[in-house]
C-alpha cells in the first residue's frame, strides 16, 4: 500500500479504533514510523477524536477518583512516589547541610589562613624594619668608615699619637689634624670607659696655654670630631666632669703628645 | 496520577459510558482503565501516537472487554446498536466549546454523526457497523474516513495542521 491508499482507504481511522487485523496493523504502524505525511494525517485524526472526546466527555462520580486513589497499587505507588520526594528533599537538606558545614569549615580555615597571613605580614614587616635599620646602620657605618678612610688617606691630615702618662702608662690615643681646615679628630683607642658623670676632654696647648678642644667618650676605633684647632704645640687629654671644664685638671691627664 | 485523572477522566469516561451503558460498571471500568494507564505508562510510545490516543485505546478495549464479560451480559438487558442516541445532541455547554466544533458537527450529516459515534465512541467495530447498517466493509471504511475528513474543526489553527 502506498501513502495515498493508506490515507484514502481509511486505514488510519481503523488503526485508531482497532479495526485492523494484526498484520495490517503492523504494516500501518511501520509505515507511520517512517512516513511524515502519514504521521501528520494520523495526528489530525487523533486530535479530532481527542477534541470530540473532550467536548463530549462525561464527568465521573467524584467517588470514582477516591476509589482509584485508595486502590492499594496506586496508594503504594503514590507512597513510594512520595518517598523519593521526601528522601530527595532530605537528600537536598543533607546536601545543603554538607554545603553549609563545608563552607563553615572553609570559612574557619580561610579565617585562620587570613590570621596566619596577617601574623606573617606583621612578622615580615617587623623583619623588614629591622633589616632596614640594620641596612641604615651598616650604611652609616660604611659612611663612617669611608670618612675615616678619607681622613686616613688624606695627606692633609697628620697623625699624632698621644702616649699614656704616669696616670695611665699603657694607654694611647690618636689625633688626626688637618691644619689647613683646622679639623681635629680623635680615636680614643685604648682609653678606658669612664663613670657616667665623667668625660674625656681634649686640650690643645699653644705657648703653654691649654685651649679646649672638646669633650669625648671612649669609643675605640672611631674618629670623633673635635673643635677646630688652628695651631698647637701639643695635645693632652684629661678626665673632667661631664660637659668638660674651662681649665684642665692636670692631675687627671691621661695621654699627651707633642705636635710635630 | 492526580494530573492524569483530572485531565482525562471525563473524556475517557465519556467513551467508556457510551460503550458500557451501566453507570456503576462504567465507573468500575474507568478505575480499571486508570489502573492500566498507571501500570503501563512506561509502555506509551510517543512515536506511535498521542498520549490521548494511547489512553483512548486502553479505555475502549477495556470497555469492550467489560460488555463481553459474563457479569455485564447477565446484568444488562441489551446493548443493542439500535439503542443509539445521538450524543452530539448533548449541547450542555458547561464545557468549553472548541472553535467551530458545534457548527462543524451540525453540518456533518446524520449518517456521518452516527458512524463516528458508533465507531469511535460506542466501541462498535467496522464489522458490527457494516452488518447493522447494511453496508460493505470497504465502503464503510472510506465513509468513516470521509466523515472524519469532513469534520472540519479548526485544527489548522489549534494544532498546526
Amino acid at each position: 500500500m502506498d501513502t495515498r491508499e493508506i490515507i484514502e482507504g481509511g486505514y488510519l481511522e481503523a488503526l485508531l479504533t482497532g479495526d485492523l487485523d494484526d498484520s495490517t496493523k503492523q504494516e500501518i504502524e511501520e509505515r507511520l514510523a517512517v512516513d511524515i505525511e502519514l504521521r501528520s494525517a494520523y495526528y489530525a485524526i487523533e486530535k479530532k477524536i481527542e477534541l470530540l472526546a473532550f467536548r463530549y466527555g462525561i464527568e465521573p462520580n467524584t467517588q470514582v477518583k477516591q476509589r482509584l486513589m485508595e486502590n492499594p497499587t496506586i496508594m503504594n505507588a503514590h507512597l513510594s512516589d512520595d518517598n523519593p520526594q521526601v528522601s530527595s528533599f532530605s537528600w537536598l537538606s543533607i546536601a545543603a547541610s554538607i554545603v553549609t558545614v563545608g563552607s563553615m569549615i572553609l570559612s574557619i580555615y580561610f579565617w585562620n589562613q587570613w590570621q596566619d597571613s596577617n601574623q606573617e605580614i606583621t612578622t615580615l614587616l617587623a623583619e623588614k624594619t629591622i633589616l632596614a635599620n640594620n641596612f641604615q646602620q651598616t650604611n652609616q657605618q660604611l659612611d663612617d668608615v669611608r670618612s675615616d678612610i678619607a681622613v686616613l688617606v688624606n695627606p692633609a691630615f697628620s697623625r699624632l699619637i698621644l702616649k699614656g702618662t704616669d696616670n695611665a702608662p699603657n694607654v694611647e690615643a690618636v689625633i688626626y689634624w688637618n691644619k689647613n681646615q683646622e679639623a681635629v679628630l680623635i680615636n680614643s683607642a685604648s682609653l678606658s670607659k669612664l663613670n657616667e658623670n665623667q668625660q674625656y676632654q681634649l686640650w690643645a696647648l699653644l705657648d703653654g696655654t691649654p685651649i679646649d678642644a672638646g669633650v669625648f667618650d671612649a669609643q675605640s676605633g672611631k674618629f670623633q670630631n673635635m673643635k677646630n684647632i688652628a695651631s698647637a704645640d701639643a695635645f693632652a687629654v684629661t678626665i673632667e666632669p661631664i660637659g668638660g671644664s674651662k681649665a684642665p685638671t692636670l692631675s687627671t691627664m691621661q695621654v699627651y703628645g707633642v705636635a710635630s | 496520577m492526580d494530573y492524569l485523572y483530572d485531565n482525562y477522566s471525563a473524556s475517557l469516561f465519556g467513551i467508556i459510558s457510551r460503550i458500557v451503558c451501566h453507570r456503576e460498571m462504567a465507573e468500575d471500568t474507568l478505575v480499571e482503565v486508570f489502573m492500566k494507564i498507571w501500570n503501563q505508562i512506561d509502555q506509551y510510545d510517543q512515536e506511535k501516537g498521542t498520549l490521548f490516543t494511547w489512553m483512548y485505546k486502553i479505555a475502549r478495549n477495556q470497555a469492550i472487554d467489560k460488555i463481553r464479560s459474563k457479569d455485564y451480559k447477565t446484568s444488562q438487558k441489551s446493548n443493542d446498536i439500535d439503542n443509539y442516541v445521538d450524543m452530539f445532541e448533548d449541547n450542555s455547554t458547561d464545557k468549553t466549546d472548541y472553535i467551530g466544533l458545534t457548527e462543524a458537527i451540525a453540518i456533518l450529516g446524520e449518517e456521518c454523526k452516527k458512524l463516528i459515534q458508533l465507531n469511535f465512541f460506542m466501541g462498535y467495530s467496522h464489522t458490527e457497523i457494516s452488518k447493522n447498517e447494511d453496508m460493505a466493509l470497504g465502503s464503510l471504511k472510506t465513509k468513516i474516513r470521509r466523515c472524519l475528513k469532513n469534520l472540519k474543526i479548526g485544527l489548522n489553527k489549534d494544532f498546526g495542521y
